[in-house]
C-alpha cells in the first residue's frame, strides 16, 4: 500500500454511513427474529421491547418440534428443492446449449416462447394446473410439487447468454479432437460457466425452498407438506400465537439457506476470479 | 500422391455471396503449403473447409483420395492450430494434449508415451501441470502445436498461428516450424496474410485474392515469375514499383505491355553517389553502368529507412515515387539527387488486364 492511513473525506464518510445503514436495514430483521426466538412470550409482547432476552429460552426450539412434525417438513423441503435442482440441470443445460450452439428451424420462435413463459404469472396458471394434478390424482405428491419447476425459462436464458460468450474456436478445436457434444458440455462449457451455474442454482434453490404458494395449494396433509407451509400453519394454532416459538421455527427455516449461501458465496467468488484469470 | 485435392470447390454463404469461386488445388503429400493473400481473400475459408468446420457448397474435397465433404472434422485425420490457440482453459497442459487421444480411445500407456515425446519436442515437459492461463503466448502456441502433433494427423492445418506473437518470437517460431515440418514429414497447410512467412516457410505458395487462386507455385517461382500484377506486388518488400508504360522514358517493349514493373532490389545507382559509412566517414556508393535499352531516370531521395545491412529509400522521379534498396552500401542523405537505372531484363510487363506479358 502506498499510504498507510485512510483520508476521512466527507464523501468517504458519507458512503460509509450509507453502507452501514443499508446493512442495518437488511440485518435487523434477522437479528430480531433470532433474538425473539430466545425470548419468553411476555418479552415478545412487552413495550418498550427489549433488544435481547433476559435469559435465552432454548426450550422454544424444542417447542417447535413438539408443535409441528418438523423433521417431516424438513425432509419434504429437501426432497423437493434438490429434485428441482437435479431436474433443472437435466433440462436447462441441454436447452441452453442447443439455443446457443445450434442453428435449427424455428429456433427463434421456440426461444421466444421460452422467454414469454417468464411473463406469465403463477397465479394465472395455478388453477388449471391444480385441476390437472387433481384429475391425475397427484395432489399431496412430491411429483406435483416438483414437476411444475422441472425447468426454468430464466435459467435457460441466463445459461444461453453465458454459452454464447464461449469462443467458437474452442468448440471447433474440441470437434477436431473428436469430442462428442456431451464431452464439450461437460469438459468445457459447464466448467467455464461455473459462475452462472452457481448463481442460477442458488437462486433456484432459494426460491424453491421459500416457495409458499404452490405447496400450500397442492398439499392438504402433512405427507409432502414443505417447511414454509408447515411453519405458517403454526399461526393457525388454537391457543393463540406463540411468537417466540414461531420465530424459532423461522430461524430453523432460514438456516439451511444461510448455510447454502455461505457455501455458494465462496464458489461465486472463486467462479468470478476464474473468469478474470482467463 | 496428393494429400489434399480440391475439385471445382465453391463456397457460397446464405446471402448468395461467393467467397470461393471454382477452386482447383492439389496439395502434395509432405508439402508445406502456405495459403496467402489479403484479408477476405478466402484463404481461411479454404482451410476451414479442409478441416470440416465449414460446409462445401459445391465441388469435392479429397484427402488421401477419399471424398471428405460429409465426413466429421474429427474423422478426417487432420489437426488444426488456431490463431488464438483455442486451448481448453478448464484443463491443464497435459489435459489439453491428452483430450483428443482420450476421445480417440488411445490406450493410457500410448497416451503417456506420446505426451512425453511431444511435450519434449516443443519444450514443455516441465509445464504439463500448468493451466493455459499460466503460460506465455509462445508457450501457449507450443501447447497448441503439441496438441495437434500428438494425434499423428495426416494433415496439419494452421490458421495464422504466429500472428499473436511479438516479432522476435514470431521469427523464432518460424524457424521451429520449418524444423518441425522436416522432422515430421507431414503435410502442412498454413494460412497467413504475411508474405514473409509465406516466402520463408513454404515449399509451395498458393496466393489468393477475391476467392480465386492467383498463382500456386514454389516461393522463388512466385517471386521471380509472377503471373500477374497482383502477385508481383503482393510478394516482396518493399512492394514492386509499377508504372504505366506511357509515363516512363521510352523503352523498346511489346505493344501489349501497358504496365511496367521492377523490384526495388533491382534499382541500382547509375553514377556513384556521395554517402556516409556506418562510422560517419564520407564514402562513395557503388555504381552500375547501364546498357542501351535499360531504364534510366533521375530522382531525388525523399525517405530513408535504415534496416541494418539494408537501406530502403523512396525517391521522387518525374513519373512518380520509386522504392529501392541498397545492400551493404554507404547511406545517402535525404534530398540527394541521384541517377538510377534498372536492367532491361529485370523489367516485368503486364497487359491491360494486368496479366503478365513475357517479352
Amino acid at each position: 500500500m502506498a499510504s498507510g492511513k485512510t483520508a476521512f473525506t466527507p464523501r468517504r464518510v458519507g458512503r460509509w454511513v450509507a453502507n452501514a445503514l443499508i446493512v442495518l436495514v437488511f440485518f435487523f430483521p434477522f437479528f430480531w427474529m433470532a433474538s425473539s426466538s430466545l425470548k419468553t412470550l411476555g418479552e415478545t409482547m412487552q413495550f418498550p421491547p427489549s433488544l435481547l432476552p433476559a435469559e435465552p429460552q432454548w426450550d422454544n426450539y424444542q417447542a417447535v418440534m413438539d408443535s409441528i412434525p418438523f423433521w417431516r417438513y424438513l425432509l419434504n423441503s429437501l426432497v423437493v428443492s434438490l429434485s428441482v435442482l437435479v431436474l433443472q440441470a437435466l433440462t436447462v443445460v441441454p436447452a441452453a446449449y442447443a439455443f446457443s450452439q445450434y442453428d435449427f428451424k424455428g429456433k427463434g420462435i421456440l426461444f421466444g416462447i421460452t422467454l414469454v413463459t417468464m411473463m406469465v404469472p403463477a397465479q394465472l396458471v395455478f388453477l388449471p394446473l391444480f385441476v390437472m394434478f387433481a384429475r391425475w390424482g397427484m395432489i399431496n405428491s412430491y411429483a406435483s410439487l416438483i414437476l411444475p419447476f422441472a425447468t426454468s425459462a430464466f435459467n435457460i436464458f441466463m445459461l444461453r447468454q453465458t454459452f454464447n460468450q464461449m469462443p467458437r474456436e474452442l468448440v471447433e478445436a474440441a470437434r477436431l479432437d473428436h469430442a462428442s457434444e456431451l464431452k464439450i458440455i461437460w469438459h468445457l462449457f459447464l466448467p467455464m460457466a461455473k459462475a452462472t451455474l452457481v448463481t442460477c442454482a442458488l437462486l433456484t434453490f432459494i426460491s424453491t425452498w421459500n416457495d409458499y404458494f404452490w405447496p400450500l395449494v397442492l398439499t392438504t396433509n402433512d405427507t409432502v407438506r414443505t417447511l414454509p407451509v408447515g411453519v405458517a400453519s403454526m399461526r393457525a394454532s388454537e391457543n393463540g400465537i406463540n411468537y417466540q416459538v414461531l420465530m424459532a421455527a423461522n430461524v430453523l427455516l432460514t438456516l439451511p439457506i444461510l448455510v447454502v449461501y455461505g457455501f455458494a458465496n465462496k464458489h461465486i467468488i472463486k467462479a468470478f476470479s476464474y473468469i478474470g484469470d482467463k | 500422391m496428393s494429400a489434399i485435392e480440391l475439385h471445382h470447390v465453391r463456397k457460397i454463404y446464405d446471402n448468395d455471396v461467393a467467397v470461393i469461386e471454382d477452386m482447383n488445388l492439389e496439395i502434395s503429400d509432405g508439402s508445406f503449403t502456405v495459403l496467402v493473400g489479403p484479408s477476405g481473400c478466402g484463404k481461411t475459408t479454404t482451410l476451414r473447409m479442409i478441416a470440416g468446420l465449414e460446409d462445401i457448397s459445391e465441388g469435392d474435397l479429397l484427402i488421401d483420395g477419399v471424398r471428405m465433404n460429409d465426413v466429421d472434422p474429427g474423422d478426417r485425420g487432420v489437426a488444426m492450430v488456431f490463431q488464438n490457440y483455442a486451448l481448453y482453459p478448464t484443463m491443464t497442459v497435459r489435459g489439453n494434449i491428452e483430450f483428443g487421444l482420450i476421445n480417440a480411445k488411445v490406450p493410457k500407456d500410448e497416451r503417456d508415451r506420446r505426451i512425453e515425446e511431444f511435450s519434449r519436442i516443443v519444450g514443455l515437459s516441465d509445464y504439463l501441470d500448468r493451466r493455459p492461463s499460466q503460460l506465455s503466448g509462445g508457450q501457449r502456441q507450443r501447447v497448441a502445436l503439441a496438441r495437434a502433433m500428438v494425434k499423428h494427423p495426416k494433415v496439419f492445418l494452421m490458421d495464422e498461428p504466429l500472428s499473436n506473437l511479438d516479432a522476435k518470437l514470431r521469427a523464432q517460431m518460424r524457424t521451429e516450424l520449418i524444423a518441425l515440418h522436416q522432422r515430421l514429414g507431414t503435410t502442412f497447410v498454413y494460412v497467413t496474410h504475411d508474405q514473409t512467412e509465406a516466402m520463408s516457410m513454404a515449399t509451395k505458395i498458393v496466393l489468393m485474392n477475391n476467392g480465386r487462386i492467383q498463382q500456386a507455385d514454389e516461393p522463388l517461382a512466385i517471386y521471380g515469375d509472377p503471373a500477374n500484377r497482383f502477385v508481383a506486388q503482393f510478394i516482396g518488400v518493399p512492394t514492386m514499383n509499377v508504372f504505366e508504360r506511357g509515363s516512363l522514358p521510352v523503352l523498346d517493349l511489346p505493344d501489349r505491355a501497358v504496365w511496367v514493373g521492377f523490384r526495388p532490389s533491382r534499382v541500382l545507382f547509375a553514377e556513384r553517389v556521395v554517402g556516409s559509412s556506418p562510422s560517419g566517414e564520407r564514402e562513395l556508393t557503388e555504381a552500375h553502368t547501364p546498357e542501351h535499352g535499360d531504364l534510366i531516370f533521375d530522382a531525388a531521395i525523399s525517405i530513408r529507412e535504415i534496416m541494418g545491412s539494408e537501406i530502403v529509400y523512396q525517391a521522387r522521379a518525374g513519373f512518380g515515387d520509386v522504392s529501392f534498396k541498397t545492400f551493404n552500401q554507404p547511406q545517402v542523405e535525404v534530398g540527394t539527387r541521384v541517377r538510377l537505372c534498372v536492367d532491361f531484363a529485370s523489367l516485368y510487363l503486364f497487359d491491360a488486364d494486368e496479366r503478365r506479358v513475357v517479352a
